[in-house]
């Protein structure tokens, strides 16, 4: 693949990993404190938990200050750390400790229709969407609902490409998909997604 | 353009126009202005794509970069499963743990052995569903006895008569009768000392296992037995002449008197006996050849397996010995002196052809007119 045209971010990503392989502790700092939010972010859309999202985030700065001496700048930091940060919530989402206190929480509750393969372009009505009708703040709650109601490969794409705005390239990077994958698979999440928030 | 052809461009694109394919694009733009349920799906989708953008962002917690510091310092996940092996196996030094996998491993050897060696013991004390006449336990002092010729090793060496009331004598090799006659079992000797018993399988006493008897036990060839017939004017000077023909280098002392009532010695040994020789001259022929017999079997390197002698002239005076079989045929020459031989059955002509193993024989002293 191509190297990426540095930006200013990446400029700044690479001297601080130089700095901190050189042995500077304060470019550790920086390099955290200028991704976390994004990684967190990142990490709360594809777990849907705070609580999960903080310890995946913290685990994915780990493993990438220590692996960092093999990191080759093939691809920007960013996509790197939103590559190991996708990889670590996938890890933490198979876990048999996650998939046991989802199961006990989710206990009682009818089981969810995310997953059934109904057909997703099918006609609706042409009634607006009642995201249109509450507030901003229960809009964005609805909407993680619907994401976190997707299969884990949909959420991915659909965070990466809609919430995070990352390229198809930057994506077939973090995933591995390639771009016909990636389009299908992002068709299908729209697909999906837009059904449950319709029917919201 | 059908509207299920206009609904999946909607969603493959999401609203981006260079994502629709150029050749569709016209038709697509007619059909989004002629189709309002379309144009509807793609206003509604385009608006969602907007609201997923415009979603905000979360905000790590401020503790973040310390908490991240913190796990830093911590050991890997590599890290800690070493801790882990370090913690069970890093406090003993290597020699130990060598150690402990050597004890192991020898544990686990020495008890496939022995199970393998309690196995082959447990094969071996199983008699065989056919056991060739070879293999039968010898039987009581009978009436008919043969060696079998010297030229067929693989026969059985000797063939025991059967108990009383049998009219053949004689069993042959892998006769089919063998199993249904009741061969009598090995000798046993009494606690109290009594002369051996011959019971019959059917008689055995009821602890008695018969089937745990070891095999060697029963290869022991069955007793020569021969009567002795001592003359009546038979002198002491005659019978207490020592074989000279016996390559004995040392005489033992053997216990020569009879006593009064009956007893038994068993397996007695030469050289451990120091019994104080009894005047001859006042012994009585018979019990005077029984000592010089026991003395004679002794001298030929022989083992008094039981005796019975008894004051009562009217009962049987016999010994039970093994003679080597090298020196089996001098035993014969000497035991001659003492009085006639009659063996009880055919007399055997020469040793087995297992020089080696001793040759058990039983002397019934009897004095003739």
């Amino acid at each position: 693949m191509p190297d990426i045209e540095p930006g200013a971010e990446q400029r700044e990503d690479r001297a601080d990993i130089a700095a901190y392989l050189a042995g500077d502790r304060g470019a550790l700092d920086r390099l955290v404190l200028r991704h976390k939010d994004r990684v967190f972010s990142l990490c709360c859309r594809l777990m849907g938990d705070r609580g999960d999202a903080e310890e995946c985030a913290q685990e994915t700065f780990v493993k990438v200050f220590r692996s960092i001496a093999g990191f080759r700048l093939e691809s920007s930091f960013s996509t790197w750390l939103f590559t190991i940060a996708v990889n670590t919530c996938k890890n933490r989402r198979n876990s048999a400790e996650y998939r046991f206190w989802k199961k006990a929480l989710r206990f009682g509750r009818s089981a969810s229709s995310c997953d059934d393969d109904q057909e997703e372009f099918e006609i609706e009505d042409v009634a607006p969407s009642p995201l249109v009708l509450i507030s901003e703040k229960e809009r964005d709650a609805l909407i993680q609902s619907a994401i976190d109601s997707l299969p884990y490969d949909y959420r991915t794409v659909i965070v990466l490409r809609h919430v995070e705005e990352l390229s198809y390239d930057e994506i077939t990077r973090i995933t591995g998909y390639n771009l016909g994958t990636l389009k299908s698979k992002l068709a299908r999440a729209r697909a999906r997604l837009h059904k449950k928030l319709r029917g919201a | 353009m059908e509207c299920s052809q206009a609904r999946k461009i909607i969603y493959d694109s999401a609203g981006v126009e260079a994502d629709i394919p150029a050749q569709f694009r016209a038709e697509f733009k007619k059909h989004l202005a002629g189709c309002k349920s379309c144009a509807a799906q793609y206003d509604a989708l385009t608006s969602l794509l907007k609201d997923l953008s415009a979603l905000p962002g979360v905000s790590a917690p401020a503790d973040f970069l310390e908490k991240v510091r913190k796990r830093l310092k911590g050991p890997s996940a590599i890290g800690k499963a070493r801790n882990a092996f370090l913690r069970m196996f890093g406090e003993a030094p290597l020699y130990k743990l060598a150690a402990s996998a050597a004890a192991v491993v020898v544990v686990v050897v020495a008890a496939q052995v022995a199970l393998r060696e309690t196995h082959f013991q447990k094969e071996l004390w199983t008699p065989s569903p056919m056991p060739s006449p070879a293999l039968a336990p010898p039987a009581a002092p009978a009436d008919n006895f043969k060696y079998p010729a010297s030229g067929s090793p693989d026969s059985p060496k000797l063939a025991a008569s059967a108990p009383a009331g049998s009219s053949d004598p004689v069993i042959a090799p892998g006769s089919p009768d063998l199993q249904s006659s009741p061969a009598p079992s090995k000798p046993k000797q009494r606690a109290g000392g009594k002369i051996m018993q011959y019971n019959a399988p059917g008689q055995a006493s009821p602890n008695a296992n018969t089937h745990l008897q070891p095999r060697e036990e029963e290869r022991q060839p069955e007793p020569v037995v021969l009567t002795l017939k001592i003359p009546h004017d038979s002198s002491s000077g005659k019978s207490s002449t020592a074989p000279a023909i016996l390559d004995k280098a040392e005489e033992p002392s053997v216990a020569s008197s009879a006593p009064p009532m009956e007893k038994s010695i068993s397996r007695a040994r030469p050289g451990k006996e120091s019994v104080k020789p009894a005047d001859r001259s006042l012994m009585d022929p018979t019990r005077r050849a029984f000592s010089e017999v026991k003395r004679l079997v002794l001298l030929s390197n022989g083992e008094i397996i039981s005796e019975q002698s008894t004051a009562d002239a009217e009962k049987q005076v016999s010994i039970l010995a093994e003679i080597p079989a090298h020196n089996y045929e001098a035993f014969l020459v000497q035991l001659r002196r003492f009085g006639e031989i009659d063996f009880h059955g055919e007399s055997p002509q020469e040793p087995p052809p297992q020089a080696d193993l001793p040759i058990r024989i039983s002397i019934i002293f009897n004095q003739g007119s």
